[in-house]
């Protein structure tokens, strides 16, 4: 499957959707995420979780950092039940996360998508041709 | 509140600047193109707490915000440490 990004302006970024599993449904929530590949792992902000039906018991039992652009803050870490993005499905897919809403403000997005979710494939960015191709 | 179904444009037009809740959204792109509006605020943490009571009322719900959010280019790198 192609996916089609716009980088129009010079501070644009590759969005992708990325469809969390709610918990214990059989439906799914689309997340706004930004494709890193300069991120090592995969961010999404706690409200979409708690949203998502997850909570606080659930977090796994790890003492986790995130170094952002500008800080260093304590977050969590969770195993969603699946993820998917383009054709890449990951059934127990552990993510990190911490409050968006506390630690950053107003943003555009829900997440980053980083290295550990395309760990194993093959990741094709065309910028020429604004696709990307995730073949696994 | 209505419950058509809205063409994006349409939706930034009619709430300008707010967090919206649109219901059963066709998405192409990560971008959101169409779908019902359930609910808009100005609070993003309104909007979650709504978001929670009326998700299993949708096959899927997306929560977007109409008006432009300051971009940052130094996003990355995000790193992250285990003890």
């Amino acid at each position: 499957m192609r996916y089609t990004f716009d980088l129009v302006h010079e501070d644009d970024l590759i969005m992708v959707t990325a469809y969390i599993k709610l918990r214990d449904k059989e439906r799914y929530y689309p997340l706004s995420l930004v494709l890193d590949t300069g991120a090592s792992h995969t961010v999404i902000d706690f409200n979409m979780l708690l949203l998502a039906g997850y909570d606080r018991d659930l977090r796994l039992k790890k003492n986790v950092k995130v170094q952002t652009a500008s800080k260093i803050i304590e977050a969590d870490k969770f195993k969603l039940d699946e993820i998917k993005v383009l054709d890449r499905v990951i059934k127990t897919f552990e993510i990190t996360t911490y409050d968006f809403l506390e630690q950053e403000g107003l943003l555009a997005y829900d997440g980053v998508l980083g290295l550990d979710f395309l760990k194993n494939t093959q990741l094709c960015i065309d910028f020429k041709k604004s696709e990307i191709t995730i073949i696994q | 509140m209505k419950n058509n179904r809205l063409e994006f444009n349409t939706i930034k037009r009619q709430y300008p600047n707010e967090w919206v809740l649109i219901g059963n959204p066709t998405i192409k792109n990560a971008r959101v193109l169409k779908g019902e509006v359930i609910y808009h605020t100005f609070d993003k943490r309104d909007i979650f707490e709504f978001a929670k009571k009326v998700i299993n009322d949708y096959e899927m719900i997306k929560i977007v915000y109409t008006g432009l959010v300051p971009k940052i280019s130094q996003l990355g790198i995000f790193k992250v440490s285990e003890n």
